[in-house]
């Protein structure tokens, strides 16, 4: 049989309406700016007085450390987390049963709703990269090593979804993952690099990071962008971000075999 | 054409045991007892193209666990089970172009979105061309006069237009099977009428299979010939509507007035009724009876009673739905 070349409508129908969803909210995207800019704002000056009149610490210059953490922000603003959000309402509620009833797998659906949030915010995104030059301290990357960040920050989203997404079905055991969610999204900001650079971190720490798909979301790409990695040397990340990539679609589909059965509808 | 089938449809659900004492909620945690309900215990059914059945039971009975089997959304613990020749856990999007269903708890709707964009979007899903979606979308909004909320976001509609949504996103893309899981719970009177008539009008014109759970018996007295009752997951009765009352309920109700001067008669006939009839109730001037058919014809009675006292008015009746239902639910509160 020949494989369909094309995506199937639903996607983008259903991208098209969780766009709309999120921008029904929008005093909610007018805070998360001021929150953003606020944030970025305060990147600058912390870390600036960190370094005071140094230049560098651990060989780490200061408008490096700068970039790289500016841009890890900005990243996570964009990164999709909103999935795990998404998968563990519709369990605890019983609100999957309608879900199931699609034509269209779950997984897929709820794959769709993230791609169409990040969509829906994106013309506020766009306004949070200027912001960032404003108030935050974002220099643009060789033009090589620009191409490879988009490359790696579309893995790096590629990566978010798929962890928050496995996060969400772990909602098929313990119904409410909103511990277990609040738990990783603060462990994620840590161990993904965005607070403080990997560099930065003890070798016994690093390796643990090293082991999460975290780094593999705000790190990595992170370091392409603010070039404390280039040339051919940025190989490495890419292919760890996609060896993530393979892993966690092979636990997606093995947790997702196992909850079809584990499944109660939750009221009835 | 046999269009649903069940053979000893069974679904157990399993939880930890709640250990108590101290630590209670940590010792549950780690518990390795578990504790088993069987929802469906051995449920097996047929049910024809073009036919409407009510699926009846108390609360808990297994009606709901059964319907969500039969749309592919639970895997039954053993059984087989085969909707328009496909079962539904295994391929579950094949399964999923052949049935509309509704439950009346809940909403498949898209609670942001205005419900003409739940429409459309479900039209994507289940691939309806544009033409037909068109032509479908248009009968389905006179038929349900959902012209005025058809902008609205599904979260400011009301419960009554939440649910003629619900059931025209179930149909919009001609299922040939419908499940409808408490179709008009919660909806006032005409609002119900109108879900029967449209349920009627769809069964007829596109001989459309309806399996139907309610706790109304008026949608079950309107709308179903069959119907199947359930209780702890298995299955009571299966037959015609009509046979269910013969077998539970054969007895005739029979109401009298007597004229003023009667009211004598009518306290004797009252106290010791003729043989076959038992008094159910009485007042001054009006009586009400019990008629087993079995021991004497109702002619007989309403010749005997009125050779006996000056009766002004007289009615009689077959006795209603649910108290033959209360009769069959109480018989097994017993024997629980």
């Amino acid at each position: 049989m020949m494989a369909r070349v094309a995506p199937h409508p639903t996607w983008w129908a259903m991208i098209r309406a969780s766009a709309r969803k999120v921008q029904i909210y929008r005093t909610g995207m007018a805070f998360w700016l001021l929150r953003s800019m606020l944030e970025l704002f305060l990147i600058r000056v912390v870390w600036s007085a960190v370094y005071g009149d140094r230049e560098s610490v651990d060989l780490i210059a200061d408008d490096t450390l700068l970039v790289y953490l500016t841009i890890s922000a900005v990243q996570v603003y964009i990164l999709p987390n909103i999935i795990a959000v998404e998968v563990g309402e519709r369990i605890e509620t019983g609100q999957v049963a309608t879900d199931l009833i699609r034509p269209f797998s779950f997984l897929k659906q709820m794959i769709a709703i993230q791609f169409g949030s990040t969509l829906g915010i994106a013309p506020v995104l766009m306004l949070v990269i200027p912001a960032a030059m404003l108030v935050g301290s974002l220099e643009w990357p060789s033009a090589a090593n620009g191409v490879a960040y988009l490359v790696s920050f579309g893995l790096a989203y590629l990566v978010s979804t798929l962890t928050w997404l496995l996060v969400g079905l772990g909602g098929f055991w313990v119904i409410n993952i909103g511990g277990l969610r609040a738990l990783l999204s603060v462990a994620s900001g840590f161990l993904s690099g965005a607070l403080i650079p990997i560099w930065f971190m003890p070798d016994a720490l690093r390796i643990v990071v090293q082991l999460l798909p975290f780094q593999a979301m705000t790190f990595l790409p992170a370091s392409i962008f603010s070039g404390q990695v280039s040339g051919t040397a940025i190989i490495g990340p890419l292919l760890v971000q996609l060896a993530w990539i393979a892993i966690l679609s092979w636990l997606i589909g093995w947790a997702w075999g196992r909850a079809q059965r584990k499944l109660v509808i939750q009221g009835g | 054409m046999t269009m649903i089938t069940a053979d000893n449809l069974v679904k157990a659900f399993e939880r930890p045991v709640r250990v108590d004492g101290r630590f209670s909620a940590v010792r549950t945690l780690f518990t390795r007892q578990r504790q088993r309900s069987v929802a469906v215990d051995g449920v097996s059914l047929r049910i024809a193209e073009g036919e409407v059945v009510g699926y009846l039971g108390p609360n808990g009975a297994g009606k709901s666990t059964t319907i969500k089997m039969l749309t592919g959304i639970l895997v039954p613990t053993s059984g087989a089970a085969t909707v328009a020749g496909i079962v539904p856990w295994q391929d579950r999007s094949a399964n999923a172009r052949n049935i509309g269903v509704v439950f009346g708890q809940r909403s498949q709707l898209w609670w942001d979105l205005p419900l003409d964009e739940s429409l459309r979007l479900i039209g994507k899903m289940y691939d309806v061309e544009p033409a037909r979606f068109r032509q479908n979308r248009d009968l389905l909004v006179e038929l349900l006069q959902m012209e005025s909320f058809l902008a609205t976001p599904v979260r400011q509609l009301s419960l009554g237009q939440r649910m003629r949504g619900d059931l025209a996103a179930a149909v919009l893309y001609e299922p040939p099977v419908l499940f409808l899981d408490e179709p008009t719970v919660g909806l006032d009177v005409v609002a119900k009428e109108r879900m029967r008539g449209f349920i009627e009008e769809i069964n007829r014109t596109r001989k459309t299979t309806v399996l139907l759970t309610t706790h109304d018996l008026d949608d079950v007295e309107r709308l179903c010939r069959r119907i199947l009752i359930i209780d702890q997951g298995r299955v009571l009765f299966d037959g015609a509507t009509a046979d269910l009352k013969r077998r539970y309920a054969p007895h005739r109700l029979l109401d009298v007035t007597v004229s003023g001067e009667g009211a004598a008669a009518l306290r004797e006939l009252a106290q010791s009724p003729p043989p076959g009839v038992t008094t159910n109730a009485m007042d001054e001037l009006t009586g009400s009876f019990e008629i087993d058919p079995e021991v004497v014809t109702v002619a007989a009675v309403i010749a005997e009673f009125s050779a006996r006292a000056p009766l002004v008015d007289l009615a009689v009746r077959e006795p209603a739905m649910d108290g033959i239902i209360r009769e069959i639910y109480e018989a097994r509160e017993i024997t629980r």
